[in-house]
């Protein structure tokens, strides 16, 4: 027998021409023992498929889902497996096969865990008192109307690249490339945009009108058309979102789903829990677990960005020089200073770098730091706030002008000058500064301390400064 | 058989040996799991007929069979008209005594896979553990389809001698 024939038959029964059947049809009629030898081939790829893939190590949880879908309609009722009409509507229940609960579960283990609750929970839909177009259904649920970049299908095992005016049908899976996009159309035109990296699975149910798009990862655009009540379902690993109507973003990520709305409601209703918002026109709501849910308005939101964290390496010089103003400056050149992480000091509990004191009785007045970081689209910066432990005083410049002082006397500042006396707060104390964003650049910034001691027999001095930016961001959902 | 608790222990029990019996048979692998689950679902609506004095594995895989040759008569695609000759030649072999499901097969898997050359472990992980098809394989080896499948044809061979020498030497 033909050893490419054998091959191909295991590889792919499709590429075997009906010649190359027929022969080896012919050829196992006459041979019992390639016959036995060939189901040891299948039986040992299917051994091999079933210990290394990961959606087929599920049968039994499958198929103990499959016998719990068989169990008398009452029992059934029992379960939270409902999809029901908050208007006051006859509930239809959602009876997920197995077959597409295990597609459900390709992508990671968090999807298949999803997956598996998904077969006990439902999702509420939403009515639109003034839906009135009906749905086409049949296996081809949507057109390729547009495509840019590179995206592929995958039917089976078979896989190709999308094409404008190729039919989407119930089981094909969509995989959008780092640059790609596709937009489908639906009969009723509905419109679904599949953005970078968007991989989606495309089902319906078996006797039911629903038409179900499963984001498995990326983001998905829907402009949906006004629809028959439960026409239009879209999935995550985390969600189900019931729609009529509308116009909304739908993003999965690891471990979040985000759906945004900008025209009509979206039920949103998270798989592990039941928890369940409605999200209205101009919000948003990123679902995790175990977080509330909580929509929020589409705009500008606040992020904390850190700059220097404690803990952070800092040039310094420790030889109770007087370094005049030039230091201060960004472009002064501290090569030759020796590097330390923070905290500095000495005489201090927690210091990481023991900067030198000087002689007893006759400390080094000032200790002078430096730290260099990276900061861009500051044009985003609201705020900026330092939090810090000195002792005693310190003096801090950003770019070579001075942004706060604390501990310090006012006024002109030499090396010479000592800190302020004491007057509140203990050695441990986390003081607060804002500075005036206006200060950074893009690019590199320079963050220069001067560090005082307060008298001269003084045991002991200490900083560790960190840096937080406020900065506006508008989240992209569209 | 009573309870749908020992229902699912037979399923446990039986899985392995009912989707090797339909893969035996010649059925695409993506398919056999959709087959396996049909076969416990249509014993199940029938497990009241079961005669006492039959054990359950040989109904399920008489079940099996049935449900399988209706699967390629059913279906429209070119290759089955063919498939279900060969499914019904290959339901004629004896049956092979033991079925690789035990843990000692998949222990000795693993480590039949780690003695394999790198490029046949990247071959292994893109077609069963990432489930690519042969063609998908193809261009992310550079490889033409037909060298793939002979090259998965013969390392499975190997696979298969070496899991079947380390399982025994196991047991």
């Amino acid at each position: 027998m033909n050893e490419e024939i054998l091959a191909k038959f295991l590889g792919d029964r499709e590429s075997l021409s009906d010649n190359e059947y027929i022969q080896l049809s012919e050829t196992l009629k006459n041979d019992v023992a390639l016959r036995k030898s060939l189901q040891q081939e299948l039986v040992f790829e299917e051994f091999l498929s079933r210990s290394l893939s990961f959606d087929r190590r599920n049968f039994g949880a499958q198929m103990a889902q499959r016998l719990r879908d068989l169990e008398p309609q009452p029992k059934l009722k029992l379960q939270p497996r409902e999809v029901r009409f908050p208007l006051g509507q006859q509930p239809l229940v959602r009876l997920r096969t197995t077959r597409q609960h295990r597609r459900d579960q390709t992508n990671s283990g968090v999807l298949a865990l999803a997956a598996c609750v998904a077969l006990l929970l439902g999702a509420y839909f939403l009515l639109s008192k003034n839906s009135s177009l009906s749905v086409v259904y049949s296996s081809t649920v949507a057109k390729v109307e547009s495509v840019a970049g590179k995206a592929e299908w995958a039917r089976g095992e078979k896989r190709g690249e999308i094409k404008v005016g190729e039919e989407v049908s119930v089981d094909d899976t969509i995989e959008v490339a780092e640059n790609g996009q596709v937009t489908l159309v639906y009969p009723d035109q509905s419109k679904i945009e599949l953005r970078p990296r968007a991989k989606v699975a495309f089902r319906s149910q078996d006797n039911a009108r629903e038409k179900i798009v499963f984001l498995k990862e990326g983001r998905l655009i829907a402009q949906i058309s006004k629809q028959k009540a439960g026409a239009f379902a879209l999935e995550s690993p985390h969600a189900l979102v019931k729609v009529i109507g509308t116009h909304f973003s739908l993003t999965q990520s690891a471990d979040e789903t985000q759906v945004a709305v900008k025209e009509g409601i979206v039920s949103l209703q998270r798989i592990s829990d039941s928890a369940e918002i409605q999200v209205t026109e101009g919000q948003y709501v990123s679902m995790k677990e175990n977080q509330p849910l909580e929509s929020k308005a589409l705009g500008p939101v606040m992020k904390e960005l850190k700059l220097v964290s404690l803990g952070s390496e800092w040039k310094y010089l420790d030889n109770g020089s007087n370094q005049g103003t030039s230091w201060r400056e960004s472009t002064f050149n501290d090569e030759i200073w020796v590097q330390g992480k923070a905290p500095l000091g000495y005489g201090h509990g927690g210091v990481a770098t023991e900067v030198k004191s000087g002689p007893q009785n006759k400390k080094h007045i000032t200790t002078y730091l430096r730290k260099s970081f990276s900061v861009s689209e500051v044009k985003n910066f609201r705020s900026i706030q330092a939090k810090f432990i000195r002792d005693d005083g310190v003096v801090v410049y950003v770019n070579g002008v001075e942004a706060f002082r604390s501990g310090m006397p006012s006024g002109e500042i030499s090396s010479a000058t000592s800190a302020a006396p004491r007057t509140s707060g203990g050695e441990s104390t986390v003081y607060e500064a804002s500075v005036n964003a206006e200060l950074l650049r893009d690019g590199e910034n320079i963050l220069a301390v001067e560090l005082h001691q307060s008298r001269g027999s003084s045991s002991d001095i200490f900083l560790d400064l960190e840096l937080t930016a406020s900065i506006e961001e508008n989240p992209d959902f569209f | 058989m009573e309870t749908p608790l020992n229902f699912e222990k037979l399923v446990e029990e039986t899985g392995p040996q009912i989707r090797a019996y339909i893969a035996g048979m010649g059925v695409p692998v993506d398919d056999v799991d959709d087959l396996a689950q049909e076969v416990y679902v249509s014993f199940y609506k029938s497990k009241e007929k079961l005669p006492q004095d039959v054990l359950p594995i040989r109904w399920l895989k008489g079940v099996a069979k049935n449900i399988c040759m209706n699967h390629f008569r059913k279906a429209r695609r070119r290759a089955d008209k063919h498939l279900e000759v060969i499914a019904e030649l290959l339901s004629q072999v004896e049956e092979t005594q033991e079925q690789p499901h035990a843990d000692q097969h998949s222990k000795a898997l693993q480590r039949c896979i780690q003695e394999l050359n790198e490029k046949n472990q990247k071959l292994i992980s893109l077609r069963y553990v990432e489930g690519h098809p042969t063609e998908t394989v193809a261009k992310l080896m550079e490889l033409t389809d037909a060298a793939v499948r002979v090259m998965l044809f013969r390392v499975r061979g190997v696979l298969r001698n070496c899991v079947e020498t380390k399982a025994q030497g196991a047991s």
